[in-house]
């Protein structure tokens, strides 16, 4: 199936992955939507194969929204085999749900830990840097790069390196492969979360006991709630109790 | 009028979060650049979605889990604080406090609102299958569009809704207010760094790298009171 318009057409639609987003088969309404390209190619004419694809592909999918494309090019290439007949739906479907583990641990793990928190922290890191209000525009673009190119890169590279593995792509899914995005994001991340800390405290605090006092039991209060995970909005809104309590004892004093 | 197209544009881009593109334009940082653009008020916008970026980046959308949205937060919050602080500048840390807590709020009952949303995509889901069985070719095409077009909505509602809401209630408080309370909310903005450097730090799970954060964050520190 070297068809190109139809590996483009995935490609676009596969940016609306998790348009369908359900409690029900999760992400299987946006994969059946990005993959029905190839539907309309292999089956166009042929109405009861078309809905019995349509079918399997409406079944319960999961994983990282970028990391799927591995899993869409991988179908590509399978939906293929079983239209020249030397492939087994059964083999297909069961392939499809081995894959939700590594596709969903691999992404978040790659995305979400890391590059998405660094960009927006070197984001902040360059605001810090940069006073002048076109250069902070034109550093958006750069911190759009940072974060698509990525981004771009696994959600192409995922749909040829699925297709040309097939059934074999399991091996290809390892941390390791995807070590040059992870060090990197891990390296940038934590140099600039380091910096924007330095920068605050010199900033903000300079030797004001009660600001230090805010700061670091702030600090210390958000990384305690948030190792408690369902404490997500105490973590937020517990600091400026604290800031207030703070503040009313100084303004009383 | 104005309201309702810049709410419309933002509840579009929006939708860049989860539900299409996910190409990250609707992070606070950019989308503050925006409302100082279409506000005129570059500094307080710009300021605005400096502080509040950090606090969403640690809560991580793992699988079927539900996050704060922060994002759409962020735009009521920084459309407020742009629209306030032209007025009453001195002020300022009140509004930070104020609109902080009114964002957290609105970013979990966005949350609840999504949640409810996949919900209804199921029965969305529930018609894809049914129409696959159907006379017809099945369109799955009109199903995603419709699931993106209620988001789109739903987006548009809070945001309208919390922004009219909010100038309403800060409207009312801020005339009651004296400048010489001003001392009680003065730490707001160094609160809500800590916690936006701690949601960031919550990411990195090793001890090993905290360790290491905290040691460049000092050096950094004197580097910076030296020079």
């Amino acid at each position: 199936m070297r068809h190109y318009l139809v590996f483009l057409k995935v490609f676009l639609r596969s940016f609306f992955i998790q348009s369908g987003w359900n409690y029900k088969s999760l992400l299987s309404l946006g994969f059946c939507f990005s993959i029905f390209p190839v539907a309309k190619f292999l089956y166009k004419d042929d109405r009861a194969k078309l809905t019995a694809f349509v079918k399997r592909h409406l079944g319960f999918i999961n994983g990282h929204p970028f990391f799927l494309s591995y899993a869409l090019g991988a179908t590509m290439r399978l939906e293929e085999e079983i239209n020249k007949g030397n492939g087994n739906v059964d083999q297909l479907i069961k392939f499809k749900e081995a894959l939700i583990g590594p596709l969903g641990a691999l992404g978040d793990q790659i995305f979400w830990v890391g590059v998405k928190p660094t960009t927006f922290t070197f984001g902040v890191l360059g605001y810090f840097l940069i006073e002048n209000i076109n250069l902070r525009l034109t550093f958006l673009c750069v911190l759009a790069i940072l974060y698509n190119a990525p981004h771009l890169y696994i959600r192409i590279a995922g749909l040829v390196k699925g297709y040309q593995e097939g059934l074999s792509i399991f091996r290809f899914l390892k941390a390791d492969n995807f070590k040059f995005i992870h060090v990197f994001y891990s390296i940038l991340g934590i140099i600039s979360i380091s910096f924007v800390t330095g920068w605050i405290a010199a900033k903000y605090i300079d030797y004001n006991i009660p600001a230090i006092i805010v700061f670091v039991s702030s600090l210390g209060f958000t990384l305690y709630m948030k190792s408690k995970k369902s404490k997500t909005y105490w973590a937020m809104i517990f600091p400026v109790v604290i800031a207030l309590i703070v503040g009313l004892i100084d303004y009383i004093i | 009028m104005e309201i309702l197209l810049y709410s419309a544009f933002f509840a579009l881009l929006c939708l860049d979060r989860k539900h299409a593109f996910q190409l990250a334009i609707s992070q606070p940082l950019i989308t503050s650049a925006l409302i100082g653009f279409m506000l005129n008020s570059f500094v307080p916008a710009m300021y605005f979605g400096l502080i509040i970026q950090l606090i969403w980046l640690g809560n991580l959308p793992f699988g079927a889990s539900r996050t704060p949205e922060g994002n759409i937060a962020s735009i009521i919050g920084c459309w407020l604080y742009v629209e306030f602080f032209n007025i009453y500048e001195m002020q300022g840390q009140f509004l930070l406090l104020t609109i902080f807590i009114y964002i957290v709020i609105i970013s979990f009952l966005a949350g609840k609102a999504e949640s409810y949303l996949r919900y209804i995509n199921i029965d969305l889901f529930d018609y894809a299958f049914d129409s696959a069985n159907g006379s017809k070719n099945p369109n799955i095409g009109k199903v995603i569009f419709a699931a993106l077009g209620l988001q789109f909505f739903a987006n548009w509602a809070i945001l309208i809704i919390s922004i009219k809401a909010g100038q309403i209630f800060l409207g009312n408080l801020v005339s009651y207010l004296t400048l010489g309370l001003s001392a009680i909310w003065q730490y707001t903005e160094i609160a809500i760094w800590a916690a936006g450097i701690g949601s960031v730090i919550s990411v990195y799970k090793e001890i090993k790298l905290k360790k290491v954060i905290a040691l460049l964050s000092v050096l950094c520190l004197i580097t910076i009171k030296l020079f």
